[in-house]
């Protein structure tokens, strides 16, 4: 007995050619795509090209829009950058930040409604903590810096105004030197602090500095690579005026005092590497050392668990009085601790 | 019932191959896919050791009177030319902060090739940030097509692989090519800026925005790379616009007091010897920079930029 074969017709056919057909499609257009494959397109783990990725962040979401200071409307959207991506916006000044504990970046633009070429840009910098949003800051602070009484660490340029607000490192950069523009940059900041609450970290270092002239405001936290030497990261400075003179003295806490000792002799060695000469000293400080390097002298100790210095002092003396009275400070602290 | 089933099968093993071949990374970038371009030389011969230095107030100025001093600009442009103007468009910030090409050396520029007999000039760079508020914001677009010079911001097919004979890190790159391969001369314009990483950023930093891909890595080797760019690109002329010298906090500066007025334009056909000179600008030597030497021992150019007895004219009147 002969089997009867059914056939399927109809609507079930046409549907399976056409679901062929599209396959079909699919096949010739990758394999065309193959073909002229750019190496400048190629797509990255984030899923955007190169020149996307220079372009709007892809983070962005409104919710992360910042409310225009008063007075101006956005100019651009806003843009979000994380460790991978920082560089495309600021390019090489990036390290700075990755060194310092970086962790996100906002931007946006805004302009002024009747003069498009007066406009400014806010960057809010997420550091992670307070003593690294202080360590981009300080690192970075201008010489004609006018203090602003926004934060303990706030001051203006012509142009800008800049901050520190916990964790937080701000920069509001004006089109213009423009008294106009300083108004609204001053509300936004306001706005920014007092709607942003953060947790106080007192950078209780910058009590450690000898107050004898001391320049207040130089102190600052060096977040890696503290006078060429790599191994010096986490280091605090400050600046004296000593006379016509100016010199520095600078300090790190360790973990341990072995290891204060140890970077303390290691950087001995990277100074007289770079011709640096050692110098007989007698100072009531054990273990210190000094060197003779560029006409200057640099005197490097360990107290406790702090490794500290001073350093760009052509007068012996005045460098042996800096250290001594450095010493004095750390060892208080010390024996507080 | 038992086709349908078949049918959700096959659709379920298609969509396990599919995700089992996917991969999101692409393909590695391979010589055999594509050949990689060579870029033209765009230095003129006979030209190779011409520099001019000079004082003032006035950017525009300035140009003028070195380009007369080094024979004026018809030694350079010649009649039918297509001039590309490599610009540094890298961010998108004002004028005033110096951290880009100065609009009004860009808008100058353009109007001395067009009088020297320019058939077309282009201006162009593959910003860091977006390419569109970068030329916007920093005023160079409005500058170029006021002066008649059009700007070609970087498109995906722009890109094209190259390589850096001799060199280690430029292999098989996306290289900002279609803008060159279409030219006859090439002209870098960048401003003196200090820099986190390579300590400068002048001439030779600026080729940096021919390059395209995920380029920040070089970033680790920043002092090969700027050597690398200065051997793959030979200009006809570099313009180093040290009017105004970002001399802290670079290369994005931000604040009018990272600036300081040096009012120098240095013009020449060495870009070795441009940065050399420009490096005095931001308390620099040339020995400060690395990458200073690393191109001169490749023979790009030489860094005793005072061996090429560079006219000097004081241009304040």
């Amino acid at each position: 007995m002969m089997r009867k074969h059914s056939t399927v017709k109809g609507p079930e056919t046409y549907l399976s050619l056409a679901i062929l057909a599209a396959l079909i499609a699919i096949a010739v257009g990758i394999f065309l795509a193959q073909r002229t494959y750019n190496p400048a397109v190629f797509r990255t783990e984030s899923g955007l090209s190169p020149l996307e990725q220079g372009a709007a962040s892809p983070g962005t979401s409104e919710k992360m829009l910042l409310p225009a200071p008063p007075g101006l409307e956005e100019l651009s959207r806003p843009e979000q950058f994380e460790a991978q991506t920082l560089s495309d916006k600021i390019d090489g000044k990036a390290e700075l930040y990755l060194s310092a504990g970086f962790v996100g970046l906002l931007t946006q633009r805004f302009k002024h409604p009747n003069r498009p070429d007066l406009w400014l840009e806010i960057f809010i910098y997420d550091m992670g903590a307070g003593q690294n949003s202080f360590a981009v800051y300080s690192a970075q602070r201008r010489d004609d810096a006018q203090p602003l009484d926004l934060t303990t660490n706030a001051y203006r340029t012509q142009n800008a105004i800049f901050f520190v607000h916990g964790k937080y490192y701000l920069e509001i950069i004006a089109s213009e030197a423009s008294e106009k523009m300083l108004q609204p940059m001053m509300q936004f900041a306001d706005a920014f602090i007092g709607s942003t609450p953060v947790e106080f970290e007192a950078i209780a270092e910058k009590d450690l500095f000898p107050r004898k002239d001391l320049i207040e405001s130089s102190i600052s936290l060096i977040p890696a690579d503290a006078f060429g030497f790599e191994r010096l990261n986490q280091v605090f400075s400050a600046t004296y005026q000593l006379g016509d003179a100016q010199a520095m003295a600078f300090f790190s806490h360790r973990k341990t005092p072995a290891q204060a000792q140890e970077l303390a002799a290691a950087y001995q060695v990277f100074l007289t590497s770079f011709g640096g000469r050692n110098i007989e000293i007698m100072l009531p400080i054990q273990g210190a050392k000094m060197v003779e390097i560029l006409d200057t002298y640099e005197i490097i100790f360990s107290c406790g668990s702090y490794f500290a210095g001073v350093r760009d002092l052509e007068d012996r003396q005045m460098a042996e009085d800096l250290a001594l009275a450095l010493y004095q400070k750390l060892k208080e602290a010390e024996g507080e601790s | 019932m038992n086709r349908s089933v078949k049918a959700a099968a096959c659709a379920a093993a298609a969509c396990a191959a599919g995700y089992l071949f996917h991969d999101s990374k692409g393909p590695a970038p391979s010589e055999e896919r594509l050949p990689d371009v060579h870029l033209p030389d765009f230095s003129i011969p006979g030209l190779n050791k011409k520099m001019a230095i000079v004082r003032g107030e006035h950017r525009s100025e300035m140009l003028n009177t070195a380009l007369k001093a080094l024979g004026g600009p018809e030694m350079f442009i010649k009649n039918g030319d297509r001039v590309l103007l490599k610009v540094n468009a890298a961010f998108a910030t004002p004028a005033i902060l110096s951290a880009t090409s100065h609009p009004q050396l860009v808008s100058e520029l353009t109007g001395l090739c067009y009088r020297a007999g320019a058939s077309a000039v282009w201006v162009t760079d593959n910003p860091i940030n977006d390419p569109a508020s970068c030329f916007e914001l920093s005023g160079i677009a409005q500058a170029a097509r006021s002066a008649g010079a059009k700007v070609l911001l970087p498109e995906a097919g722009f890109f094209k692989p190259a390589t850096v004979p001799g060199g280690n890190l430029i292999r098989s790159w996306p290289v900002l090519y279609e803008p060159l391969k279409s030219v006859d001369k090439v002209i870098g314009v960048a401003p003196v800026k200090d820099h986190h990483r390579s300590g400068a950023s002048m001439i030779m930093k600026n080729w940096y925005g021919l390059l395209g891909g995920r380029r920040n890595i070089f970033h680790q080797d920043i002092h090969n790379i700027i050597k690398e760019l200065a051997m793959m690109v030979k200009p006809s002329l570099v313009i180093l616009d040290g009017t105004t010298a970002m001399v802290t906090n670079g290369p994005t500066g931000g604040s009018l007091s990272d600036l300081k007025t040096t009012n120098t334009m240095i013009v020449a056909t060495d870009q070795v010897a441009a940065d050399a000179c420009g490096a005095g600008l931001i308390g620099k030597s040339a020995d400060d920079l690395p990458y200073i030497a690393k191109a001169e021992a490749m023979g790009v150019g030489t860094a005793d930029y005072q061996s090429l007895n560079p006219v000097f004219v004081n241009g304040w009147s």
